[in-house]
């Protein structure tokens, strides 16, 4: 089978491409869809909490809600989407193999493929936790899904290890289903989620959360019957002598998500070992010509908001490549980090033609800083400074890169973003 | 209500009861086994290194250098009759001074003494070719090309699909608590369940001295439960080790190993630690701190945050330190499979044999059976969808549509796959079943996935309820009632 465009996932980050595909011009007709689950809408389907779709829809709603709009839009374009169905591997020839219910094992030739699957979550291994093996213990997003989509709950009385958004956000919905959260454990000394929802899900529930404090072990042969816990120190050991046993019937943890690229080990897609996504340029086009990618799976979006800027960029990219599939780029400059910056994406810029068109740089930061200039350097010298003032690793930091910019950028082999915090007044510290 | 009589009845599902069912049921034997645990693989089989220890470890003339050397050599046909995964990737011992160098001559003189083929020391030249990532501080390695690596529960289900499939009975939950003798039939007793038995195989392993105390004998030896903890490392570290790597043993012990899967992955342990309980499988996180000490001397940017989980088996170490395979001193034909620590597995395929000849010498008349199976079931050795070819899968789909839906994302397993394992000669009944037959939940993300679909897929094949599915035992509900 051959289609023009494969859209592999179909989450917000593969939804919000196809439609931006036919903005841009695409034929409906041209576009597959592809979706493991059995309906449109990947992670947005389990989260039932409001809090979606702020900049796509200039309103404020469920991921459900969101999920269900942007697959009327689907349908009402009349673009062909297989559900059920599993993308196995991608190969640099742009062939797609597929175990589908409506084609059976198949390979589909594509012109263009948008690799679009979001994320997995990392598991309870990566947290050595010592104790036995027995059931009732869940990851965070297994809890919602087993909650939000099948209507179980995992137990009456819950622990909950970690305070990112996702785990704090399961704690409410334990809590609203008439379970109870003995509390949350955070072994770092900052809630790893956002202020906001250590106060509607947990202190507006009662919910206890335990700073500098982790779980040590799991006790109980079948079913699971209490955890210990444990204070830790600045490196992250736990501390002899202070362990505490908790009662509890089921064990939610949050270690992190990592990108789903599984299906692209073999395609020749250079990855970023810091994003655990493809590198890519501007455009969102990966080291394979004609092969794009957005969402989760270039890197952990915290909202969905950069997804829908992303996917519409890949929406146009993919149209433009599509329009010269020739097109080569007279140059690429580089883009590096200096130590305060976690990572950046797009990893470089490449220079067609045309020069370099406006695009974005986004990047975060590895810690919570209260007063941060962010500068771009070339070749040493400074060529963009702004001020972000408070900043932390749970932001998104943006640079426009302005036509202005583009200028002072061209001919560079790499530049720079570097951050500096500034101390009262003028002070900077020396990093660069 | 009359007691089933079997001929021979096999106390234990590990791998030393599973060897001994599959080569009884070549025969006209009336056979059943009996496991305390819900699944076959509920000892020691379950959690070990998962080696085939090529022989050079034990001593010269012990049973155990005997049967590892015999059984290294008949593992590669075992497991190809039988559809198991193996692999000969050989076995490096490693040494880092003069002192590991004498160390391993005499490991070589004594490999050579048991009958292993093809020993050779190299230098580390040689070494680091092979094994780019092994430490520079190495300088020399016992190759031991004959070593390989077997999934230990998939063989053990293998062997004993077979067995079913030709016959034999398997009881499970079955945990036997008393045994009379009335001078022709034991008879074995779990509750108010009995069945009876002329011979008897005692292939209890952590439990064969408590199997014996019930007929009242003793062993001339004592089991001491000694824990081993692992850790697992995801399949993008397998460019860590493409041999079973091992240090130099010591005073201090046999140290850590590096070794990769027959699926794929990283596995690294075990520690050695004796432990009270012979049931405790739990790891520390002391234990877990030994062996990423101990890995990092192998190879010392081993990346350990790629462990996707830990586990822990427990050894049954006999203080004699050899195997102990024979009939009871004191009953008749009673035959005790004991003290089968590290390297039972490897030598599984020559224990089978050794308890054969002594059923044989006891008196069991063995006729072939006509019309036996020699796979796993009638139809063959079962093969999952990640094992197919292109054709083959294309197939499978034509035949079952559910084999195009896959539920195990990380491993590639179908719902076909799975509804095959709850249907196999030995039904899977729980999430671990299906885990331990299919891989489903056993990749990167642990089941977080499918493990709800799965629980699923048992309800609807059994039908009941989705809280009444079990992770293993019958108290482990995955999950509570309903939501508000
Ligand atoms: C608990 C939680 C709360 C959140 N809260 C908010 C919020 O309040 N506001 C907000 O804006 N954002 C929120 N987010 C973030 C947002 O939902 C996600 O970041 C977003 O859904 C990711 O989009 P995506 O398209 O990249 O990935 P996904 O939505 O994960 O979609 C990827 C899709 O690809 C499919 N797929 C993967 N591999 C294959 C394959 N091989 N073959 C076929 N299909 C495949 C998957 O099944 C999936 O459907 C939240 C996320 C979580 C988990
Ligand atoms: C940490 C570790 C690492 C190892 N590494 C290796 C290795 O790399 N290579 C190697 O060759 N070997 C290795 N071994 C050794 C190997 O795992 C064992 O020798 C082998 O699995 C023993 O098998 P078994 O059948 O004798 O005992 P088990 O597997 O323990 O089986 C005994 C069975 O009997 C059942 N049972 C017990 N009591 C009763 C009762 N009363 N009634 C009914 N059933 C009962 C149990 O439930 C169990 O299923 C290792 C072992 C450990 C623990």
């Amino acid at each position: 089978m051959d289609k023009s465009i494969v859209i592999i996932g179909s989450g917000p980050a593969g939804l919000i491409c196809a439609l931006s595909c036919c903005q841009s011009g695409i034929e409906p007709s041209d576009i597959l869809i592809i979706e493991r689950d059995s309906e449109l809408g990947g992670t947005l389907n389990q989260c039932i909490h409001s809090g979606f779709g702020k900049s796509y829809l200039d309103e404020v709603v469920t991921g459900t809600e969101l999920a269900s709009m942007l697959s009327d839009a689907i349908r009402q374009l009349e673009i062909e989407y297989i559900t059920d169905s599993t993308v196995l591997s991608v190969d640099k020839q742009k062939r797609i193999r597929v175990v589908s219910p409506k084609y059976g094992y198949c390979t589909i030739k594509a012109e263009a493929i948008v690799l679009a699957m979001g994320c997995r979550e990392k598991t309870k291994g990566a947290l050595q936790i010592g104790g036995t093996r027995p059931a009732g213990v869940f990851s965070a997003g297994a809890v919602q899904r087993i909650v939000n989509l099948k209507g179980y709950m995992p137990g009456k009385k819950t622990v909950v290890l970690g305070s990112g958004d996702l785990a704090m956000i399961v704690a409410r919905r334990l809590a609203l289903e008439g379970g109870s959260v003995a509390c949350v454990c955070e072994p770092k000394e900052y809630a790893e989620g956002s202020d906001e929802h250590v106060t509607e899900c947990l202190d507006n529930f009662e919910i206890p959360l335990y700073y500098s404090t982790t779980v040590t072990k799991i006790l109980g042969k079948e079913r699971i019957e209490a955890v210990e816990i444990s204070k830790v120190d600045k490196r992250g050991k736990s501390i002899k002598g202070t362990e505490q046993k908790i009662k509890c019937d089921s064990f939610v943890y949050q270690c992190g998500l990592v990108p789903e690229n599984e299906i692209i080990k073999e395609t020749g897609i250079r990855l970023d070992t810091r994003t655990k996504g493809a590198y890519v340029n501007q455009y969102f086009e990966t080291n394979v010509k004609g092969i794009f990618t957005c969402g989760n799976a270039v890197r952990i979006h915290d909202l969905v908001d950069f997804i829908v800027e992303e996917a519409q960029i890949v929406g146009a990219s993919v149209k433009k490549y599509l329009e010269d599939k020739t097109a080569k780029p007279k140059s690429t400059v580089r883009i590096k980090n200096s130590d305060k910056i976690l990572y950046s994406v797009p990893q470089h810029l490449d220079e067609y033609d045309e020069g370099i068109e406006d695009c974005v740089i986004y990047f975060r930061v590895n810690g919570k800083y209260d007063n941060l200039l962010i500068t771009l350097k070339k070749d040493g010298e400074e060529i963009y400074s702004r001020e972000k003032g408070k900043m932390s690793w749970l932001e998104t930091g943006k640079i426009l890169v302005t036509k202005e910019l583009a200028e002072k950028i061209k001919g560079a082999k790499e530049i720079v973003i570097c951050a500096q915090e500034k101390k009262n007044g003028n002070d900077t510290d020396n990093n660069s | 209500m009359a007691i089933t009589s079997y001929d021979v009845v096999i106390i234990g599902a590990g791998i030393s009861g599973a060897i001994t069912a599959y080569n009884i049921a070549k025969y006209n034997i009336k056979a059943a086994v009996l496991e305390a645990g819900i699944d076959v693989a509920s000892g020691s089989t379950r959690a070990n290194s998962a080696i085939v220890h090529a022989g050079y470890d034990a001593k010269e003339g012990t049973l155990k250098a005997q049967l590892n050397v015999r059984g290294c050599a008949l593992m590669e046909d075992l497991t190809k009759t039988l559809g198991v995964h193996y692999s000969k990737c050989g076995s490096l011992v490693i040494g880092f001074t003069e002192n590991d160098l004498e160390h391993l001559e005499l490991l070589k003189a004594r490999g050579e003494a048991n009958g292993v083929p093809d020993l050779e020391i190299i230098d580390e030249k040689r070494l680091h070719e092979l094994e780019p990532r092994v430490s520079k501080n190495a300088k020399h390695a016992l190759v031991a090309p004959s070593a390989g690596i077997v999934c230990p529960y998939d063989l053990a289900y293998a062997l004993c699909e077979n067995a079913a499939t030709n016959g034999v009975k398997f009881y499970f939950e079955f945990k036997v608590s008393k045994i009379d003798y009335d001078g022709e039939y034991y008879t074995l007793c779990c509750g108010k369940k009995k069945v009876r038995a002329k011979y008897v195989v005692n292939a209890a392993g952590l439990f064969v001295d408590e199997i014996a105390g019930m007929v009242g004998e003793k062993l001339p030896f004592d089991i001491i439960p000694r824990r081993g903890e692992y850790m697992l490392l995801d399949k993008g570290e397998i460019g860590t080790a493409s041999h079973t790597l091992f240090v130099t043993p010591s005073e201090k012990g046999k140290g850590i190993l590096i070794s990769p899967t027959v699926d794929g992955n990283v596995i690294v342990g075990p520690n050695a630690n004796v432990v009270e309980s012979k049931a405790d499988t739990s790891v520390t996180e002391e234990g877990l701190e030994e062996i990423a000490e101990g890995a990092k001397i192998i190879v010392e940017d081993i990346n350990l945050d790629a462990t996707i989980t830990t586990f822990a088996g427990v050894r049954a170490t006999p203080t004699s330190g050899d195997f102990y395979i024979q009939e009871s001193e004191k009953f008749k034909n009673f035959i005790h499979v004991a003290g089968i620590e590290s390297p039972g597995l490897a030598s599984a395929p020559a224990v089978g044999e050794y308890v054969l000849d002594i059923l044989k010498s006891c008196g069991l008349p063995l006729l072939e059976k006509s019309g036996y199976i020699s796979t796993r079931t009638k139809d063959g050795n079962c093969k999952q969808f990640y094992e197919m070819t292109e054709e083959e899968r294309v197939n499978a789909i034509s035949k079952d549509p559910r084999y195009a839906k896959v539920v195990c994302r990380c491993e590639m397993v179908t719902e076909g796959d799975v509804i095959d394992a709850l249907r196999r000669p030995i039904p899977s009944k729980t999430v671990d079943m299906v885990k331990r037959r299919t891989r489903a939940g056993m990749g990167r993300c642990q089941g977080n996935y499918c493990r709800s679909r799965i629980a699923e897929l048992i309800a609807e094949e059994f039908n009941i309820p989705l809280s009444e599915v079990k992770k293993f035992t019958s108290n482990s509900n995955i999950l509570y009632g309903k939501t508000k």
